[in-house]
Formats: structure tokens, C-alpha cells, sequence
């Protein structure tokens, strides 16, 4: 019977002592536990979420690389083209300004011959009457005694001196 | 392994069987006793010697020692008539038991209780009516402070190693303390109460669940300062289960009353004329902390009963003869493991309930429902 009997000592002094450790774990150890404990939760919470979130970037982001590959695969294709077509007008222009250049030239090469053998022909007229001249000089001197003999001769000079 | 059993069961048979029949032939004497003074000092009375143990006393006995005893007297508190009286236990240890006006009583009536003397007419010293209100430091009370004592270092080192590690996981002490204070805090708190009202709880269930398992769990141990069997004092859970009472009514809401007394859902005939639900309703908000208490009561004291029967073997096999006394042992010692091991889990479970319940009580009180905001069925 004494067993199930509680006794005012006991029940004063756990009173007391449960109450002491009560306030001393509610005041000086819980704050502090839950506080850790609650700063490790957010902790855990936020660099899940920002793991969450660079894996989000990271996709995003490739897929952008992926874009600007192909963009720049594109525009590599276009560039290149340009460039080839760019190439073909420069030689076509540049073949059609050589084949300009070209017929200037030979125009003017051509002027220039035509020239040449006007003045060479100028010249070898002028230089044929020098001779012409000069063999009638000598004709005259030799045949001077002859008058009808010169005359003849004159003619026939002038006849085989047909320009 | 199986042969050696069966060796070991046969030949434990045997010795009952001769041990019942001739009981002398394998009695051994301590020399220089005589056979009767044996007899008479170690008569073995189990029962006597469980209930000396699991009572509370006002000496903390530790073991014999040539045949004296080693104990710790505890100081005796008492307030008789109006004056407060302090003294060692230990000026009780006179053949009388007496001290002063006061005797420490080895007999029935008021067996273990220090009772107050006065001057019969005929001149002689005789029980006085009135008992003096004992507020000694029993083994009770000095077992709950080494255990509470246990718990605030325990939780210096805890306190100390969640602030000097920061938010990095807890190490030592602290991480063998978080799952469990972390299992309170999610199953038992926040569960019956959610987040909002549980963080207002959970310094005093945390505090009752550590309280309530270290209790347990040091009644276990078998040595000095720690064995005693502080959960299963009904004096102790009273207090307890007072507290969660205290704390029920304290924050009981208007719906929680409502509850009690217009019960929805059940007929309006059982209400009136004759109030026999709300009648019940009410009863039962006095009986469930009154089962708390009893509950973690009983289950430590039949937990220290079951080991203390299982120790007990050995002595009364001891005295029937010594060889059957040491053929029992083993038997012993593997029941008493089982038992130890299984009070080892009832102080968890026990601390568990205890909380678990206290938690529930104060959601009925507070008429929260997990899961929903409003009570009812």
C-alpha cells in the first residue's frame, strides 16, 4: 500500500526540481538548439533550392550555347558565302578591268603604229625626194651635155616614182 | 552449442532432483558459522527484499561489506508543528530507531515512515497521532537530482558543441541527442500540435520526455548513484501528470468545453434529462491524466520487480543449496539481460507515451486537429 501512497516530500521536491530544469533547459538550452537547428534547416533548404536553381541556369544556358552555336554556324555559312560571291565580283570585275585596260592598250599601241608609220612614211617620202634629188643632181650633172637625153631622163624618173 | 545446452539442462535436473530429495549432500557451510545462524540470518524473502528496493528510503544503500552495510544517509527534512527539523538519517541507526521526538518505523503501521513520539499518561513514549510533513531528501528525491544533474551537464556539452560547430552537423553528445530530440520535435510535438502550437510546447514536452526517459533509464543501472527507481515513485508521475493536467485546463479553448459538454454527434437523450455523456465527457478529462500517472508508474516498477525477481533466483536457489545456487546463474543472468534489455526499450517507449499523450492532450485542449483547423467528427 505504501507503494501507490505519494508522500509530500517527493511530490515537493520534484515540483521543484522538474520546474529548476524546465526553466533552465527553456531558457539557456532549447533557444539555442532550436536556433542551430532551425538556421541549419533554412541552410539546407536554400542551398537545395540554389542547387535547383544553377541546375536550372546551367540547362538554360546550354541551350543558349546550343543556339548561339547554330547562329554561328549559320552565320559562318553566310559569311563564307558572301565572301565567295565577294571573291567571284572581284575577279569578274577585275578580269572585265584588265580586259578594258587591255583594249586601251592595244587602241592606243595601235594610234601609236598608226602614227609611227605615218611619220616613217612622212619620212621616207621626204627622204625618197632627197634621193630623188640627189640622183637627179647626179643625172644632171652627168647628163647635162645632153639636153633631150635629160629631159627623157627627167620623165622617166618622175614616171617610176609613182607614190 | 545445442549439446552444450542440453548438457547444461540436464545436469541443472539433476541438482534439483538431489537437491529436493537429500538437500545436505551438496550443502555447503561457510566455515566457522554454525548451521542454524545461517538459517536464521539469510532466509531469503524475496518479496521483502523487491519491495525494500523499489520503495523509497531515507538512506541510499549501496552494497554489504563484510557483513556491514555501505549506505549513504540522506538528510531528514521535517516540519512538525510548526518548526522545520534537519538531521543526518543516519542518528536513526540506534536499536530503537529514534531520534529526538522522531522514530524511523521498521514495522507496520506507517512501515519506513518517520513518525512523531509523545509522552503516553503513563509516562511512556508512544505514536503520536499527527505524522510530521516529511520533507527529507529521500533516495527518490537524491536519485532525481544526480539524474537531473546528468541532464544539465549532458546538456552543457550539447549547448556548448550547437554553438561552438554552428550550422555545420552536430558532433559528439549533440549528435547522439539531435535524432532524438529531433524524433520529439517532429513525431511527438509537431504532430499532435502542428508547427504554430507546437513551438509554444515544445520546451516543456522536450523537458518531460529527457526528464521522464533519464529517470528511467538510470533506474536501470544497477550501481551507485543511479538505480533507483525514480519513474516508478507514484509521487513522482503524480507531479508530472499534474503539470499536463495544469497545462490542459490552462489552455483549454471554448471548443474544447463545448466538446465536453454538448458532444456533437451524439443523441440529445444522452445529454438530457439525465447528463450521462457530459458526465462521462468530464470523467474523462480527470482520468486521463490519472492513467498518465499510473501508467509510467506501473510499467517502471513491474520493470524493476521483473529484474529484481530474476536476481532473486539465484538467492533462493542459493539457499537451498550452493551448487544449485551457481547451476541457476546462467539461467539468471540470461533473463536478467533479456529484462534489462527490455527496460531499456519500455524507459524510451514509456518517455515516449508519456509525452506522446501530453502532446494529444493539449491539441484536444487547444481543439486542434492535424491536418484541419476545426475540431469535430
Amino acid at each position: 500500500m505504501e507503494l501507490v501512497m505519494p508522500g509530500v516530500g517527493v511530490l515537493f521536491w520534484t515540483c521543484l526540481i522538474f520546474l529548476i530544469l524546465f526553466l533552465l533547459l527553456k531558457k539557456w538550452a532549447f533557444p539555442v538548439i532550436n536556433g542551430m537547428i532551425r538556421k541549419r534547416e533554412e541552410k539546407i533548404s536554400s542551398a537545395l533550392e540554389e542547387a535547383e536553381n544553377t541546375r536550372k541556369e546551367m540547362a538554360e544556358l546550354q541551350a543558349r550555347n546550343s543556339e548561339m552555336l547554330a547562329e554561328a554556324r549559320s552565320e559562318k555559312e553566310k559569311i563564307i558565302g558572301q565572301a565567295k560571291e565577294f571573291r567571284r565580283q572581284i575577279e569578274d570585275s577585275s578580269r572585265q578591268k584588265a580586259k578594258e585596260e587591255y583594249d586601251r592598250i592595244m587602241q592606243s599601241a595601235r594610234a601609236d603604229i598608226e602614227r609611227e608609220k605615218q611619220a616613217a612614211l612622212e619620212e621616207l617620202r621626204v627622204s625618197v625626194a632627197n634621193i630623188a634629188l640627189d640622183m637627179a643632181e647626179k643625172v644632171i650633172d652627168s647628163e647635162l651635155s645632153d639636153r633631150a637625153k635629160q629631159k627623157e631622163l627627167v620623165e622617166k624618173g618622175l614616171k617610176d616614182l609613182k607614190l | 552449442m545445442k549439446r552444450l545446452v542440453f548438457r547444461y539442462i540436464s545436469v541443472f535436473l539433476l541438482l534439483v532432483a538431489v537437491a529436493g530429495s537429500g538437500k545436505g549432500i551438496l550443502y555447503a557451510q561457510p566455515s566457522g558459522m554454525p548451521a542454524e545462524d545461517i538459517h536464521q540470518e539469510e532466509s531469503f524473502n524475496a518479496g521483502e527484499m523487491i519491495l525494500d528496493h523499489i520503495t523509497d528510503k531515507h538512506s541510499w544503500h549501496i552494497c554489504d561489506w563484510r557483513g556491514k552495510a555501505v549506505e549513504v544517509h540522506l538528510p531528514v527534512i521535517l516540519l512538525y508543528e510548526g518548526r522545520l527539523h534537519c538531521f543526518s538519517s543516519a542518528r536513526f541507526e540506534n536499536p530503537t530507531h529514534t531520534y529526538g521526538r522522531f522514530q524511523l518505523r521498521k514495522d507496520a503501521p506507517h512501515k519506513g515512515k518517520i513518525v512523531a513520539l509523545e509522552a503516553g499518561e503513563d509516562g511512556q513514549l508512544r505514536m503520536a497521532e499527527k505524522l510530521p510533513w516529511d520533507f527529507s531528501i529521500t533516495k527518490t528525491v537524491a536519485a532525481m537530482m544526480v539524474s537531473t544533474l546528468f541532464l544539465i551537464v549532458l546538456f552543457v556539452f550539447i549547448v556548448r558543441n550547437y554553438k561552438r560547430r554552428g550550422e555545420k552537423a552536430p558532433k559528439g553528445v549533440a549528435a547522439l541527442f539531435e535524432p532524438v530530440y529531433l524524433f520529439v520535435r517532429d513525431e511527438v510535438v509537431y504532430a499532435n500540435l502542428g508547427k504554430k502550437h507546437g513551438d509554444k510546447y515544445l520546451p516543456y514536452l522536450a523537458t518531460l520526455f529527457f526528464f521522464i526517459f533519464l529517470g528511467n533509464f538510470l533506474g536501470i543501472v544497477p550501481f551507485f548513484p543511479f538505480g533507483a527507481n525514480i519513474t516508478g515513485n507514484i509521487s513522482v508521475t503524480l507531479v508530472l501528470a499534474l503539470l499536463t493536467f495544469l497545462i490542459t485546463m490552462g489552455s483549454s479553448t471554448k471548443a474544447y468545453w463545448k466538446h465536453t459538454f454538448n458532444t456533437p454527434g451524439v443523441p440529445m437523450w444522452m445529454k438530457f434529462p439525465v447528463p450521462l455523456m457530459p458526465a462521462i465527457e468530464l470523467m474523462e478529462v480527470f482520468t486521463k491524466p490519472f492513467v498518465l500517472m499510473i501508467r509510467l508508474f506501473a510499467n517502471m516498477t513491474a520493470g524493476h520487480i521483473i529484474i529484481l525477481g530474476f536476481v532473486s533466483l539465484v538467492l533462493i536457489f542459493g539457499q537451498q543449496s550452493v551448487a544449485l545456487g551457481w547451476a541457476v546463474s546462467p539461467l539468471t543472468i540470461i533473463f536478467g539481460l533479456f529484462a534489462d534489455a527490455l527496460e531499456l526499450l519500455v524507459s524510451f517507449i514509456q518517455a515516449y507515451i508519456f509525452t506522446m499523450l501530453s502532446a494529444n492532450y493539449f491539441a484536444g485542449a487547444l481543439a486542434y486537429e492535424p491536418g484541419g483547423s476545426a475540431h469535430g467528427h
